[in-house]
């Protein structure tokens, strides 16, 4: 009798694990987890809507914040360049194309281990645009001249770039329109 | 055989169980529970710029040069009216339901120019008779009608260029987050004039220094 019941509760307690890292597991992967991507960017159009998938939402309280304001702005992520290998502050990157079409956008910098201020940032308002309307920004722990975001040297970083002024129909299909590519152009 | 598929059976039930709660749960608690920690420290109908470990725990990703606020809104007693000067910035003030849903996002394109007037309503209302209720434009004031009686107003102001932080920042000071009076419209009672409610007493006021 004790080893019948010594077996459900080992039966019971399997399932329940299996059950929190189904779970764990499951709010990692995109389609569930609403992320769409474009080039290296992710963004999760969707994320703190009422009608989003349960996963969408658990995707946010996992990493301990609200999910962001799904009014008209968005959140784009950046953790690879567009060959898909981590942001070192050993290289340098050159983010170049035509930013889309909204009321404002700020490039920031952070740190993925620390929730601060970011650690550099650049704004529509101070960016150079090439006579053809695209950009081209250098990340770089070095000085560079033009558009330059100071990165973290010999440090991975994220780069978000904030979108203002989006209409909720546009936001679905903003990012097929293409954003910026992230270029590796040397390492030390 | 049926011994195995017994508990294959308990193997499966337990995982569903455990799997559906976590993603069901868990927003919801964690959502509740930061809404009742916001309470205990901050207090409710009170206006906070976020700073320090409020902003890193509310905001995943900090916009620079931002200016950053939260309004525990309790709406039971009294509708609950968010003032202060005009931004002179792109602002947005979104709703966190106490299950971590956006019940609003407002921009500052949504909103007359000039100075910063939301009231929030609690109103509770059937869905299920078909009833809605739409946010609406008094006077000046962008009336929002909220289905909960407590919910997590965030206020985002950004500058346009980061020589405008300082008075961004500035002005962001003199927002304020207080229960009103309520004019109540009268729904079982259609000819009834709208029914007073108090105004509910003045919170004391913070020693200097304590943010």
């Amino acid at each position: 009798m004790l080893r019948e019941l010594l077996i459900i509760m080992n039966v019971l307690l399997l399932g329940l694990i299996v059950g929190l890292w189904s779970a764990r597991m499951t709010a990692d992967m995109p389609a569930l987890a609403g992320t769409v991507q474009a080039g290296a960017w992710r963004a999760w159009p969707r994320a703190g809507v009422a009608d989003a998938l349960p996963y969408a939402h658990l995707r946010h309280y996992l990493d301990d914040a609200l999910p962001p304001s799904p009014g008209d702005r968005l959140e784009l992520v950046a953790e690879t360049d567009d060959d898909g290998r981590p942001l070192s502050g050993r290289c340098a990157y050159r983010l170049s194309g035509a930013m889309l079409p909204v009321r404002n956008w700020i490039l920031a910098v952070h740190d993925p281990e620390r929730r601060e201020h970011p650690l550099a940032a650049l704004q529509a308002a101070d960016a150079l645009y090439r006579p053809d309307g695209t950009l081209h920004i250098l990340l770089d722990p070095h000085f560079q001249t033009g558009n330059w975001l100071q990165t973290p040297r010999r440090a991975t970083y994220r780069l978000v770039l904030h979108l203002f002024g989006i209409s909720p129909l546009q936001r679905d299909r903003i990012l097929g329109a293409g954003l910026l590519r992230i270029t590796r152009v040397d390492c030390s | 055989m049926s011994r195995f598929f017994q508990l294959a059976g308990l193997f499966l039930a337990a995982a569903l169980v455990a799997h559906l709660a976590y993603v069901l749960l868990l927003p919801r608690m964690a959502a509740n529970a930061l809404l009742a920690e916001l309470h205990q420290d901050l207090g409710g109908n009170v206006f906070h710029r976020l700073d320090g470990k409020w902003l890193r725990r509310i905001v995943r990703h900090p916009v620079p040069e931002a200016a950053y606020g939260v309004c525990v809104l309790q709406l039971k007693d009294h509708p609950v009216e968010l003032t202060g000067p005009d931004l002179r910035s792109q602002w947005a003030v979104t709703v966190y339901s106490p299950r971590g849903d956006v019940v609003y996002a407002i921009n500052d394109r949504l909103v007359p120019e000039g100075d910063v007037r939301i009231r929030f309503e609690y109103r509770a209302l059937d869905s299920s008779m078909g009833e809605i209720a739409l946010p609406k434009l008094k006077e000046k004031t962008l009336v929002l009608p909220l289905q909960q009686a407590s919910a997590l107003m965030l206020l985002e102001a950004w500058p346009w260029h980061p020589g405008q932080t300082p008075l961004v920042h500035r002005l962001m000071k003199r927002l304020r987050c207080h229960a009103v009076a309520a004019t109540r419209p009268a729904r079982s009672w259609p000819n009834a004039a709208a029914q007073k409610v108090p105004m509910p007493r003045p919170r004391p006021k913070r020693p200097a220094g304590v943010p």
